[in-house]
């Protein structure tokens, strides 16, 4: 059996493309030469490069500006004269507090001297114990009289 | 290798066209062939998928490396991947009767009787069946008369895993064909 089916296999041989095709096919093979290939190839090959150089030159120029202003931040002189300015400013920021401190110490010793604050009078707190005192011996004098009277 | 196809190699690597042609004169027939057989008889389909192999040859011949080993080798490696691409976008099943009529191209039918065309067919039909594997080893070591070495290469095995599906291959054919036999 495996000998007839070997035979069968072999006689496959015999199995060929119509001339048709095999003259048309191998006329647009040959007539597609790599040459041809290669120069349409070398064209996108350096549009790509192209391409490439200018996204290349785009990005380091985008990059390059933040490192500029980075750089000028970094200038000694105008280093200096931002310190300057920021110490004077925190100076005359101090002198407006301590005058604002001044007037409202100013203000609550006249305040003080104009006798605005009575309650805390020495004389007059005396005056009034005083007369808190009279006033309760007077009650008590009047109560033992209501005792007797009442005991008799 | 022969050294005439050496040379002609080296020529279709520097552009010469001529050179090529000569080359695709030499083996057109056995990659058509190869094709038709692992299609299981799709003329018009074997033959732009032929076309396919030698445009793809001739754009890279440069890449062709010799390696002791003939053309056809590289040639088959090439038309493995275009069958297997073109099963990949179609799936299909093909009647016997529909390649009856185109079956065997342009050769003499006085040459075979009737019992062999129809035998030939059926083991045509019964290849296409087979595993793809299975379909390059029974073509290439019967029908076109390869090595195993030449074989081993031109499939990416070793000559004993091609021993092995030599075996499988000729046993899985006769099962398909003694099945189909019993259902005509």
């Amino acid at each position: 059996m495996n000998e007839r089916i070997i035979k069968q296999l072999k006689q496959l041989k015999s199995i060929a493309p119509d001339n048709a095709f095999v003259s048309r096919s191998r006329e647009i093979v040959i007539n597609t030469t790599p040459a041809k290939r290669s120069r349409l190839a070398l064209i996108f090959a350096w549009s790509g490069a192209a391409a490439m150089i200018m996204i290349i030159i785009s990005i380091s120029y985008i990059m390059s500006a933040p490192t500029m202003a980075l750089s000028s931040s970094l200038n000694e002189t105008k280093i200096n004269e931002e310190i300057d300015s920021l110490s004077a400013g925190i100076e005359v920021q101090q002198i407006t507090y301590e005058q604002k401190v001044s007037q409202t110490v100013t203000s609550a010793l006249q305040e003080v001297g104009e006798t605005k604050v009575n309650h805390l009078n020495e004389s007059l707190l005396e005056k009034e114990v005083a007369g808190i005192n009279k006033g309760s011996e007077t009650e008590i004098s009047e109560a033992d009289a209501l005792f007797d009277r009442a005991a008799k | 290798m022969k050294a005439f196809e050496e040379e002609l190699i080296l020529k279709a690597q520097g552009g010469d066209s001529y050179a090529f042609g000569l080359l695709y004169d030499a083996y057109v027939s056995q990659i058509y062939r190869f094709i038709f057989l692992k299609l299981g008889g799709m003329k018009a389909e074997a033959e732009d998928i032929t076309h396919q192999v030698f445009m793809s040859a001739w754009k890279n011949i440069k890449k062709y490396q010799f390696q002791g080993y003939p053309f056809s080798s590289w040639l088959y490696k090439i038309a493995r991947n275009e069958v297997i691409d073109f099963w990949r976008t179609k799936k299909n099943n093909v009647s016997i009767h529909d390649i009856h009529e185109e079956f065997l191209g342009e050769t003499d039918e006085n040459e075979l009787s009737v019992d062999i065309k129809i035998d030939t067919e059926l083991v045509s039909l019964c290849i296409k069946r087979l595993d793809s594997h299975y379909q390059d080893v029974l073509i290439l070591k019967f029908v076109e008369e390869l090595t195993n070495e030449e074989i081993a290469k031109a499939m990416g095995k070793t000559e004993g895993s091609v021993r092995v599906i030599q075996h499988r291959a000729i046993k899985k054919l006769k099962q398909e064909i003694e099945h189909e036999r019993a259902h005509h």
